[in-house]
């Protein structure tokens, strides 16, 4: 791979203020507001029907917002700085009789680049997901996984500020998902601010830093990963015991068994308890292993959903 | 990034995407080759081997018709000779059952005689009335038609196909760019392209794109027929040849100019190829509709006030101008108030396609109703 040219960057914060979007009677967004950090991976979380792609196609300027308010380092978004955007849409769209370079070439000067920049970064970017070798090939011809990284290389042709991806985990193998992380890690890593959505919240684990939780259209939770983990009212402990769990153990108050299976217990354990207390519970049956630990980002949204 | 650049990077990726395509290579030479049978075809047809149909008549016509008998191979032509009387002589001409009567005083024909025939006719006639000696002397020529039949019925044609040509490029660049427009939104690639470009830059794009390419195949058309008719010689064109072929492509651009974002909008309001169709209605309904006008009262009585109205009316005009200026029946002041009245309309079209088309292309699902395109329009 050809070095980054981070220099080509402008880094940004992107605000969202209190956006609103109804249709009709449905309010798809309801008061959105949080920031997304240049240099870092924020993760957009939330089931289906949430506001997550509403609020990424309002980023792009795709929808139209009732009420609310979108700014780029204090600066209302203009034309001119959407071009410094990158986005990967959840429906991926690419021209699918266009050869690979020419079609990462043409949405590169779509984004206000010259055509030879355009040129050069299309192939330092289609070297950069193994797509060198086709540049010459209409994408039509391409496999499924293939005409995703294409996808991948049209989103970041320009060498977007912003990049915005919407599920771009989806429909994915595992390599093919450790293959996006690295990507998106590397991009936030040049200085671009890295925007996300996925309802498979166990994947954002490892690739986002900060996360913004949307139910019913409303920011439930938002925060730094380790800060909205631990903001749960329960811990979670996992103990395996050598012989198979019956259900008569004695757990002190603020703990409670939510699973159990063979030998393995999961333990919610509230914030007033300690590991301690519970594991003397056990008293002197022999314990495999245990682990304690924040709630899983899963554990935090079911919590925060149920409210 | 301006409006001017981002117009001509969309337009330009429209005419590659075009270009390279095999079908669209393929279906322009065999227009071009359509276009070129169309004119050579009916020529060789013409250049005939039927025998010309020789009347004679008068007093001496049997001497008459042993003389062209005898000098026909001479002058290398095929002639039926048959006596006629004086008083049939215009119908059977008329009829188109005699190409030419002659008496030793005259030759009689409807409208045209060839160089060839003449000479050996009028030799003939000579040498019949004046013995073995040569005659050098001309024969009164007189013909029955008035008007120039073969010119009326090459100008029909030059009317019929120019209107026909530009129904079927106008038609058919639609057609291309509704596919178009539906392609990107089904495949989803438009809220990419949105992402950096308004759409109405984008449907401007589009719409120079595939006009500047249908232009092109016009010119050629245009360029195919004008060269084939030089080539094959004999074919005479009617006056103003090329003054038809110019206000052909000319009302091509605005033709083109009229429907096309009417193709746009249908392409844009639909998510799936299956619901165009009725989505095109309205458009197709007044394409078809100015086509049969044009055919069924411009053509048939280009000069009749029913005709005068409808070259004036922007969807019609497209088509009756070239044809009405094909028949020789338009005056300047219609050409150039029906032009002008055209364009006025496609400002507004635009504008309104404009609208339309922004207000519709990222929906999806069913088709979009014209009320929700028209208010959700202002990206």
């Amino acid at each position: 791979m050809s070095a980054p040219r981070p220099e080509s960057r402008l880094t940004g914060v992107l605000h969202l203020r209190a956006l609103t979007k109804r249709y009709g009677d449905l309010t798809a967004l309801d008061g959105v507001s949080f920031d997304v950090a240049p240099g870092r991976v924020t993760g957009l979380l939330g089931a289906n029907g949430a506001g997550k792609t509403t609020t990424m196609r309002a980023i792009l300027g795709l929808v139209r917002l009732d009420e609310g308010d979108l700014r780029w380092n204090d600066d209302p978004i203009d034309r001119a700085t959407r071009l410094r955007f990158g986005y990967l849409p959840e429906q991926r769209g690419v021209y699918p009789k266009m050869k690979v370079g020419e079609q990462v070439t043409y949405f590169g000067e779509l984004h206000g680049m010259s055509r030879p920049d355009a040129r050069r970064s299309a192939a330092e970017l289609l070297d950069l997901v193994g797509l060198a070798d086709r540049s010459d090939d209409m994408v039509e011809a391409l496999s499924h996984g293939n005409q995703q990284r294409v996808q991948l290389a049209v989103s970041l042709v320009h060498r977007p500020s912003l990049l915005v991806l919407d599920e771009p985990f989806s429909g994915l193998d595992p390599l093919g998902v450790d293959a996006m992380s690295d990507a998106l890690i590397r991009v936030a890593g040049e200085g671009a601010a890295v925007v996300l959505s996925s309802h498979q919240l166990e994947l954002v684990e490892d690739v986002a830093e900060d996360v913004v939780m949307l139910a019913a259209g409303r920011v439930v939770r938002a925060g730094a990963v380790d800060t909205v983990r631990s903001s749960a009212r329960a811990n979670r402990l996992e103990v395996e015991l050598d012989e198979p769990v019956n259900g008569s153990t004695p757990l002190p108050i603020g703990a409670s068994i939510v699973d159990a299976v063979g030998n393995r217990l999961v333990i919610e354990v509230d914030d007033a308890t300690t590991a301690h207390q519970v594991l003397g519970a056990f008293g002197e049956r022999r314990l495999r292993s245990f682990r304690f630990e924040p709630a899983t980002l899963a554990e935090v949204f079911k919590e925060a959903v149920s409210l | 990034m301006t409006a001017r650049r981002t117009i001509l990077l969309v337009a330009r990726r429209e005419i590659l995407e075009r270009v390279r395509s095999r079908a669209f290579i393929v279906s322009t030479i065999f227009t071009l080759v359509l276009v070129a049978a169309f004119i050579v075809i009916p020529a060789l047809l013409s250049g005939d081997d039927e025998p010309t149909a020789v009347g004679v008549t008068g007093a001496a016509a049997e001497e008459l018709e042993d003389r062209i008998v005898a000098l026909a191979p001479l002058f290398e032509i095929e002639v039926d000779i048959e006596a006629v009387t004086a008083a049939e002589i215009d119908q059977r001409l008329t009829d188109g059952d005699l190409d030419v009567v002659v008496s030793v005083d005259e030759i009689v024909v409807f409208d045209d005689l060839g160089d060839a025939t003449g000479a050996l006719l009028s030799t003939a006639a000579a040498d019949v009335r004046r013995g073995d000696a040569p005659a050098p002397e001309q024969l009164e020529l007189r013909r029955v038609s008035t008007a120039d039949p073969d010119e009326d019925d090459r100008r029909q044609v030059m009317a019929f196909v120019s209107t026909f040509i530009l129904l079927l490029v106008v038609n058919a660049y639609g057609a291309t760019l509704m596919t178009g427009v539906l392609e990107e939104k089904s495949t989803r690639v438009v809220e990419v392209v949105l992402s950096a470009v308004p759409a109405r830059w984008l449907l401007a794009g589009k719409l120079l794109g595939l006009g500047v390419l249908g232009l092109g195949q016009v010119l050629l058309i245009a360029a195919t027929g004008g060269l084939t008719s030089l080539l094959v010689g004999d074919v005479e064109l009617p006056g103003g040849f090329a003054v038809l072929l110019a206000a052909v492509v000319l009302w091509f651009v605005l033709g083109y100019a009229f429907y096309a974002t009417g193709y746009a909008v249908a392409g844009s309001v639909v998510s799936r190829m299956e619901d165009a169709q009725a989505a095109l209605t309205p458009v197709s309904t007044a394409v078809m509709g100015s086509y049969l006008l044009t055919v069924f009262v411009v053509l048939q009585n280009p000069a009749s006030t029913a005709s005068q109205i409808l070259t004036l009316l922007p969807p019609i005009a497209p088509l009756a101008v070239p044809a009405r200026l094909a028949l020789d029946e338009i005056a300047v002041w219609e050409f150039a108030l029906a032009a002008v009245l055209t364009m006025a309309t496609i400002v507004g079209l635009v504008r309104l396609g404009g609208r339309l088309y922004s207000g519709s292309i990222l929906s999806t699902g069913g088709r979009v109703s014209w009320r929700d395109a028209w208010s959700r329009a202002e990206l």
